[in-house]
């Protein structure tokens, strides 16, 4: 028997403007794995983030804090992002526009149900872009609010979600 | 992830330890630990080592290398070598929602004539309440055959925290 389980798989195959992982953390699990293959945006992006909470409000309060590292393969150096305070995660990932360019992700969430504790998370995204160009990026943050969530909103920068299978796995403790 | 985590090992802390060990390491599959909710009980981090028949191996062969990403600064490179322990944890404290979180792919314990080494993904809240995590790599610079890991506080205890072990198939 497995200690991983997958919660909720969804696919977008026509444009939206967000993605919501709605019902998905409980006190079943405190670690969450999110992977999101070939996700396609209408514009070279950013992929921001926000918790939902048990009532499906997307909370949009200046509770949330990042910190990224991004190193694309036509460069020899990495850049560093950052924010505190602001009302959502704003960069979990990137990717480019059209066909060939996709971004894949490995989320990670750590506490989410738990109302003693923030909520976290460490994201690793491939991002392919014009070029081909590859992006390493790799993001943490958190949620400072004790606040037990249910799941996650997810939304480009700029334009809209046109493509991408996304696979929520809880990973049992008992 | 590959397609099955079977569980070998967990650790669930709800009052005060000095150390808390995982073991079960026994074959040459790639192994993965995930730490949620560690919580200490003065400001201080967690310390990691490998495991000999249940026992952290305190010789100095440790060796690090990673980034320490934080919300709020330039992020700081983060390497040594030939410690006595795995300083890569750098979340943490005892103040309001400073816990840690991390999680290891772990290769090559079981081997006796390769060296043992993890991969460290870590996220949390620091004792400066600066969201902080290290992203890197570690090894145990000895070919000797490891069981598992142990985990220390650099001071004081480990006050909360789930620790657990699973072998990937």
């Amino acid at each position: 028997m497995s200690n991983i389980r997958l919660l909720k798989k969804t696919i977008v195959s026509s444009s939206v403007n967000s993605v919501n992982l709605d019902n998905i953390f409980s006190e079943d699990f405190d670690k969450y794995i999110i992977n999101i293959n070939n996700l396609h945006t209408s514009s070279a992006t950013y992929l921001h983030g926000r918790v939902i909470d048990f009532s499906g409000r997307s909370a949009n309060t200046a509770e949330y804090n990042y910190a990224t590292l991004y190193s694309p393969s036509t460069s020899t150096s990495a850049t560093e992002e950052r924010g505190v305070n602001k009302t959502e995660w704003e960069s979990l990932g990137y990717q480019g526009a059209g066909a060939d360019y996709n971004g894949m992700y490995n989320i990670t969430i750590s506490n989410p149900a738990d109302s003693t504790k923030y909520t976290f998370y460490q994201s690793h995204c491939v991002g392919v872009r014009s070029t081909p160009t590859v992006y390493l990026w790799k993001s943490v943050g958190m949620y400072s609010d004790f606040e037990a969530i249910g799941g996650l909103e997810l939304f480009p920068r700029a334009g809209t979600l046109d493509g991408g299978v996304f696979h929520v796995y809880g990973v049992g403790r008992n | 992830m590959a397609g099955r985590l079977i569980q070998i090992d967990k650790e669930e802390v709800t009052t005060p330890v000095g150390e808390v060990v995982l073991t079960g390491i026994n074959t040459d599959d790639v192994y993965f630990v995930t730490v949620t909710g560690v919580e200490v009980s003065t400001d201080a981090n967690i310390r990691t080592r490998v495991a000999i028949s249940g026992s952290a191996d305190t010789t100095s062969n440790y060796s690090r290398a990673g980034k320490q990403f934080k919300d709020n600064t330039t992020f700081g490179n983060s390497t040594s070598t030939n410690d006595n322990q795995w300083n890569i944890h750098f979340t943490g404290g005892n103040g309001t929602g400073e816990i840690n979180n991390f999680h290891y792919y772990v290769y090559n314990f079981n081997n006796a004539n390769k060296h043992s080494s993890i991969t460290v993904h870590e996220s949390g809240l620091n004792k400066l309440q600066v969201l902080t995590g290290m992203q890197g790599a570690a090894i145990h610079t000895v070919n000797q055959a490891n069981d598992g890991l142990s985990f220390i506080s650099s001071a004081g205890n480990i006050t909360a925290g789930n620790f657990v072990l699973y072998k990937v198939l």
